[in-house]
């Protein structure tokens, strides 16, 4: 294992102490303080648990899905009353009225997010104050249910019959608070929370690795809710008395302080927001008018100057980078060659891609006119014309980005125009992109094994209880993952944040993910864009292996030497026709071909 | 007229162009020529004030501009056609050349060059009220040249006008050019049609992935056997 | 007969609410959640110009609208400037989100938690036509919210100012290519959003009474009203604003009063699962096909 995997930087090292210090001296004070501490602060502290639930399913929303929602405090109001309806008027027992009130509060959750999969993701949070305001008129109006504005007691803590004193409601809530904290670490670090991060980092990357996003992001958001209802369940019962006041816009500016103050996206925020945000308020305890306008102020200020938060900004200070212990016990293993890798069974077709009649239509130009063009299987089919001669705009078609006006495309027998492009990836097709897109808040071996999610089979119960399944697939994948940064030489910067990579390793990185995919047809476009002399000398290397492996690749490039070094059959385009075909010798002494490139007269 | 001095260009931390230095005389028509990637388009977005270089200078007319905003330099007679023509098609064609003349508030100037504008391009006159989306490639490269012109630029400087044009409207277009120069209007052009271009173009360089690796007269490039191998390889 | 002229007035506000928000959206492609508050705040100056200074009511909301401006502009170069590319980072969501409580409660304390009783113009006065007796002042609702549409439509259409904003919402790089100053083109956009904004507030307040509130009780039905229709695009926004109004004045009839709005939000969340580009898509401001993205 090379040193460079592990903490290498003292600052690292000191953080990765710091922090586990830290933790252990907060675990202990959390367990021991009942013991010394009075009624009030424990209150005070059983409450910041509760608030760190809370604040742990609005992160898995905004956070990690990319969800902003303001109804948070109506999910948590829904939980609390739905627990406490059931516990007081249906006499259920406690734990049942728990599991009530957070199943009812993530129904409506899926509820509100269900548009989420068709619009734009910020309409959510409009939906979002339209929910906390109904939440709020029903809480208010609905008398039967909720007591009205009036508000309603809840009877003391019962559980299997032996009511529950202050310390032991204590160490209750702790243990749930524990639970939710393994609960969004094991999430983020399985192939769910990856997952996730992608669709919120790069839609289209995310979908191009085979994810259909609004499924996720609306799963999402059930969590995050249900999470939202557990807290506010746990709430209910904890204070023994609910009034509607409870859950307003106030409270939903309280969530979004912990969110901001803490950072989004980052496992310690919501525990570090929900602390700082309950203790902050107790400074205005006098002039309670000036606490809102500056929680308000706030809200404006942090995000333009501390975008990550508290825990992202002391993460960035320590150049923390998480360190995956699936790549550190990593044993070394027999050569890794791609081939022995791609086991399918390749069937008998001779054409794995076939394209015919393709049309595409911009308003009132023509993009692409007419395309046919056949992919024998094994070989290097490049696509090559002048700039805007339609290339691109073909590939997306292919790869299921773009629709097609006109024309079908057959892919391995079977016609696929139109399908999504996260369809497709399980069909055996995969890309990389002009524009490099790689998913920038993984790490480097995580970007690759996003790659191979296709082939785990582990569900959200094994990631969110570490079962063995889990371990033994994450470790398996991991190492392929480690294999493939082999290839393209990146091995020693697995826990590396891709944007501190060069141009060309981040393009390499994005073929690394694209071949773990394990696809029958590779399209890459322009792979050497913007590359230096090395780097393309580089990069047609690992395309030669990879053809060696017998994967059939569409290539678009305009370094010619390269593209005539590699092809075997080479079609050119200008204004979306194709203007000649061939194996590479006749193409570059077709007249036609320098016409197009060159202008006339060449 | 303008010159680039050492002009370090990059999106966040990767560097797209290196080091470059160019300069265009007053009256010229110069090229650069490049393969997609290249960083031709970067440059020229650098230029109009789309994006800040890195680091280095670039002067126009002897003012240093590389702080300034896009709005001062269209002030100042510098104009860019962008890549791809970029039009706006939900405009109507008369609503696009006003458009170009956004910066200027005299009517009788607006109308008067408006005047000339649709003598030089009857075809845009004869479309004036149709949307700018439903011209054909040709007619709105016309469109985005007769916007820039609107504002009677000194300097106008045009990304790819080739860019996914049949032949002979290229030739048009670069007679076209040719056209302008002669009135006066200094043109630096950024094409990948390498023999079109130098045939009008007094001088040119060759821009190789950020870095200008030839420069000289366009027809000592033209007949430069490098242009064609960086393009079609060794033929 | 009243209830439907009711309702058309209270939609025509509405609508009016809705151009506001889409006025800002069509430049920038975001919703400013601070807008219930600005609404607020036009109808709150202009109670207290009216009340406490005791001005006539033309110069009131003329005073309040320039207020709002102002305010407006505060808010884009406060919240909103500096983030930088808005499609990127969705910080301007909590942003605006904060803009919004700051103003709320500055109003609350200015201004009491009291409900205060709007004056109607015209003093409330009713006139009967055809046997319904009918408000001047609901009617002047729809009249000023029809003249400043249709002001609006001109000026986006005809002039040099709407073209620039037209190509500003197509495209804002290729706006600044031609001179267009594209950050100055969206602060007006915001300034004119608050003016627009500044009105409806102080048109709808006699009906819902002035108070620090008012933010969420009609802020909401802005948002509700942009949604249904699809935002930004005035037809959108009138067609929005509309059924909202006779969707409301339909629930007041057969729900409890405080359930109404609910009853309002569910009929939006239906609309925009079943619609999500709006009654009307926007098809002014698209980006559309035209736009091909390089990928």
């Amino acid at each position: 294992m090379p040193n460079s995997l592990l903490k290498a930087n003292s600052k690292q090292k000191k953080y990765s102490r710091i922090f586990t210090m830290f933790c252990t001296v907060s675990l202990l004070v959390s367990f021991v303080l009942p013991l010394f501490a009075g009624d009030y602060y424990m209150r005070i502290i059983s409450l910041i648990f509760i608030y760190m639930i809370l604040a742990i399913g609005y992160n898995i929303s905004a956070g990690f899905s990319g969800i902003t929602s303001f109804a948070f405090a109506a999910h948590y109001g829904v939980g609390a009353y739905v627990s406490a309806v059931a516990i007081t008027r249906y006499n259920m027992p406690f734990l049942i009225g728990l599991l009530a009130g957070a199943l009812a509060s993530g129904l409506v959750g899926l509820v509100v997010s269900l548009p989420a999969s068709k619009v734009k993701h910020h309409y959510l949070a409009l939906i979002s104050i339209g929910l906390l305001e109904i939440v709020q008129q029903i809480l208010n109006e609905w008398q039967w249910f909720t007591g009205g504005a009036g508000g309603m007691y809840i009877p003391s803590w019962n559980i299997f019959n032996i009511m529950l004193n202050n310390f032991q409601k204590y160490y209750f809530i702790l243990i749930i608070m524990l639970f939710c904290v393994a609960l969004q670490r094991n999430l983020r670090k399985s192939r769910w929370g990856r997952d996730l991060i992608a669709i919120k980092n790069n839609e289209i990357a995310a979908a191009g690795v085979g994810i259909n996003f609004s499924k996720y992001r609306i799963a999402g958001y059930f969590l995050s809710s249900m999470l939202a209802g557990l807290a506010g369940s746990v709430y209910a019962s904890f204070s023994g008395y609910l009034s509607p006041d409870t859950f307003n816009f106030e409270f939903t500016v309280f969530i979004l302080l912990m969110a901001v103050l803490g950072g989004e996206g980052t496992l310690s925020g919501p525990i570090i927001g929900a602390v700082i945000a309950t203790f902050v308020p107790m400074l205005f305890n006098a002039t309670p008018d000036l606490k809102q306008i500056v929680f308000g102020a706030l809200l404006v200020v942090l995000p333009q100057v501390m975008p990550a938060g508290i825990s992202g900004t002391i993460k960035k200070y320590f150049k923390e980078i998480d360190h995956n212990k699936y790549i550190v016990d990593q044993t070394e293993q027999n050569e890794f060659d791609i081939q022995s890798n791609f086991m399918k069974d390749h069937s008998e077709m001779e054409d794995i891609l076939v394209v015919k009649g393709l049309t595409k239509r911009f308003g009132g130009v023509t993009a692409v006119d007419g395309l046919d063009m056949t992919i024998k299987r094994g070989t290097v089919h490049s696509l090559i014309g002048p700039n805007g001669a339609g290339k691109s705009t073909t590939v997306n078609m292919i790869t299921g980005i773009d629709k097609p006006s006109e024309g079908s495309i057959i892919f391995n027998g079977k016609e696929i125009t139109g399908n999504k492009i996260f369809n497709l990836t399980r069909k055996g097709l995969s890309r990389t992109y002009q524009h490099v897109r790689l998913f920038t808040n993984l790490s480097v071996v995580e970007n690759v094994a996003i790659g191979g999610r296709l082939f785990y089979t582990y569900s959200i119960f094994d990631s969110i209880f570490r079962t063995r399944k889990m371990k033994k697939e994450e470790r398996k994948s991991f190492h392929e993952a480690m294999e493939y940064l082999k290839i393209i030489n990146l091995y020693d910067k697995a826990n590396y944040d891709p944007e501190s990579l060069s141009a060309g390793q981040q393009k390499l990185l994005e073929l690394a993910r694209a071949l773990y995919m394990k696809p029958d047809l590779l399209v890459l476009d322009e792979p050497c864009a913007g590359l230096s002399e090395t780097e393309t000398l580089e990069f047609s290397k690992i395309i030669h292996k990879i053809r060696n492996a017998g994967i059939s690749i569409l290539l678009i490039e305009h370094h010619m030497d390269l593209v005539m070094e590699i092809s075997d059959y080479i079609t050119v385009i200008d204004y979306g026709k194709k203007i000649a075909e061939g194996d590479p010798a006749s193409v570059t002494t077709n007249p036609v071909v320098k016409t197009a490139y060159l202008g006339e007269g060449a | 007229m303008l010159q680039v001095e050492n002009v370090t260009i990059g999106y966040g931390k990767t560097e797209v162009v290196h080091n470059i230095s160019f300069h265009v005389k007053k009256g010229e028509i110069i090229t650069i020529l490049g393969a997609n990637g290249a960083g031709k388009s970067t440059i020229l977005n650098t230029i109009v004030g789309l994006h800040q270089a890195k680091e280095g200078s670039i002067r126009f007319q002897d003012k240093e501009i590389s702080k300034a905003r896009p709005d001062q330099l269209v002030q100042n007679g510098m104009r860019l056609v962008p890549e791809g023509r970029q039009i706006f098609p939900q405009h109507t064609v008369m609503e696009n050349i006003l458009l170009g003349a956004y910066i200027e508030k005299n009517a009788k100037k607006i109308h008067s060059r408006l005047h000339s504008i649709f003598e030089r391009f009857p075809r845009l006159e004869e479309r004036k009220n149709q949307m700018g989306g439903t011209l054909s490639g040709g007619e709105q490269q016309m469109l985005a040249i007769a916007r820039a012109l609107m504002t009677e630029p000194s300097l106008l400087i045009l990304d790819e006008p080739s860019l996914g044009l049949a032949p002979i409207i290229v030739g048009e277009v670069f007679a076209l050019l040719k056209q302008i120069s002669s009135s006066g209007v200094t043109v630096l052009l950024v094409e990948q049609m390498a023999n079109s271009a130098l045939k009008i173009s007094d001088r040119a360089y060759v821009l190789e992935t950020g870095r200008i690796v030839l420069e000289g007269r366009g027809e000592e490039i033209r007949n430069n056997a490098d242009i064609a191998k960086a393009y079609l390889g060794n033929v | 007969m009243q209830e439907i002229v009711t309702a058309l007035a209270n939609g025509s506000i509405y609508a009016l609410m809705a151009l506001a928000i889409g006025i800002i959206y069509s430049t920038t492609q975001i919703i400013n959640f601070a807008h219930g508050s600005v609404i607020m705040i036009g109808a709150m100056t202009s109670y207290w110009l009216l009340s406490i200074f005791h001005m006539n009511y033309f110069t009131a909301i003329l005073l309040a609208v320039l207020i709002n401006i102002i305010l407006s502009m505060v808010i884009y170069k406060v919240s909103v400037e500096k983030l930088g590319d808005l499609t990127q980072n969705s910080s301007w969501i909590v942003t605006l989100f904060g803009a919004g409580i700051i103003l709320d409660n500055t109003a609350r304390i200015l201004f009491g938690t009291e409900p205060k009783a709007y004056p109607f113009l015209f003093d409330g006065h009713v006139i009967s036509i055809f046997g319904t007796k009918i408000m001047i002042h609901e009617m002047m609702m729809i009249l000023v919210a029809v003249i400043i549409g249709v002001l609006y439509q001109i000026v986006i259409q005809k002039t040099n100012f709407g073209r620039a904003v037209r190509a500003v919402s197509f495209r804002p790089d290729t706006a600044r290519i031609m001179g267009i100053r594209s950050n100055r083109i969206v602060l007006m956009c915001f300034a004119i959003s608050g003016a627009v904004a500044a009105i409806s507030g102080a048109l709808i307040a006699p009906i819902t009474f002035a108070s620090y509130t008012m933010t969420y009780s009609v802020g909401i039905k802005a948002f509700a009203a942009a949604l249904i229709g699809g935002l930004g695009n005035t037809k959108g926004a009138f067609i929005g604003g509309i059924s909202l109004g006779l969707i409301e004045g339909i629930a007041s009839m057969i729900v409890p009063g405080g359930l109404k709005d609910a009853i309002s939000f569910l009929i939006m969340i239906i609309v925009i699962i079943v619609l999500p580009g709006g009654i009307l898509s926007a098809k002014l401001f698209t980006k559309g096909e035209l736009k091909t993205e390089k990928i």
